[in-house]
């Protein structure tokens, strides 16, 4: 399995990294990427300005590869690349990438599912909600998340 | 020495992004209590349930883990990331 895991400020490329997964595994016939982005109006009475994203630098790769190497005990996932924005993130940017390419679109699918619902719950990362009005407050982890996470298990 | 590490919220809500204390605590529970019985804000910013992982030498742990002088033990608030 070939892996790709990237901790960046800069934005990401869909159309490269797909490149990326073919030429890393080119007999992959189901390519599946995700990408989260910002949203502006989880509440309309207070609009989003930005994101703020904070991670543990030590740790964060290291759990993501764990977090790849789970997935690819339970499908077959010849390729896969997780790429996490940090920093400022404002409306509408892109924050993250799962991108998993296998033989089949089943293993594809499911693979980018589960590593986008541990990335969720286990991966070091951090967000906080900075509003147009000025306020700031870190985003509390969703019980719902949580029991996606167990969903797998 | 143990080197406590506050992560995110925890470091703004404390207003401290590490600290150094003498090696006195066998494990992670241990130092946890010492923390909390500090009183406001630790009590309340560090209260059981709010600590959702610890790592100990950036190995993230699950439950209690064994602590010894020299170790850095970082506290992690529920992660929001994705």
């Amino acid at each position: 399995m070939q892996t790709r895991i990237q901790v960046q400020s800069e934005d990401f490329d869909l159309n490269h990294e797909l490149a990326l997964a073919e030429a890393s595994a080119p007999d992959c016939g189901a390519v599946v990427s995700f990408i989260g982005k910002v949203r502006g109006n989880d509440n309309p009475q207070q609009p989003l300005s930005h994101l703020y994203l904070t991670h543990m630098p030590e740790v964060t790769e290291h759990e993501i590869s764990k977090i790849i190497a789970q997935a690819a005990e339970r499908w077959s996932l010849p390729y896969a690349c997780v790429i996490h924005r940090v920093g400022k993130l404002p409306v509408g940017a892109q924050i993250v990438l799962v991108l998993t390419a296998s033989g089949h679109r089943e293993h594809a699918y499911q693979a980018n599912h589960f590593i986008m619902d541990y990335l969720k719950t286990e991966a070091p990362f951090w967000k906080k909600e900075c509003f147009a009005n000025g306020q700031q407050h870190w985003v509390e982890m969703k019980h719902s998340d949580q029991q996606r996470t167990q969903s797998w298990q | 020495m143990i080197t406590v590490i506050y992560l995110a919220r925890f470091a703004e809500e404390l207003g401290l992004t590490q600290e150094q204390l003498a090696p006195n605590f066998t494990d992670s529970d241990a130092l946890l209590a010492y923390l909390r019985q500090r009183g406001a804000p630790f009590s309340e910013v560090l209260a059981a349930g709010k600590v959702y992982k610890i790592a100990v030498n950036n190995i993230i742990q699950h439950g209690c883990a064994a602590l010894k002088d020299g170790d850095s033990i970082a506290l992690l608030p529920p992660v929001t990331g994705g």
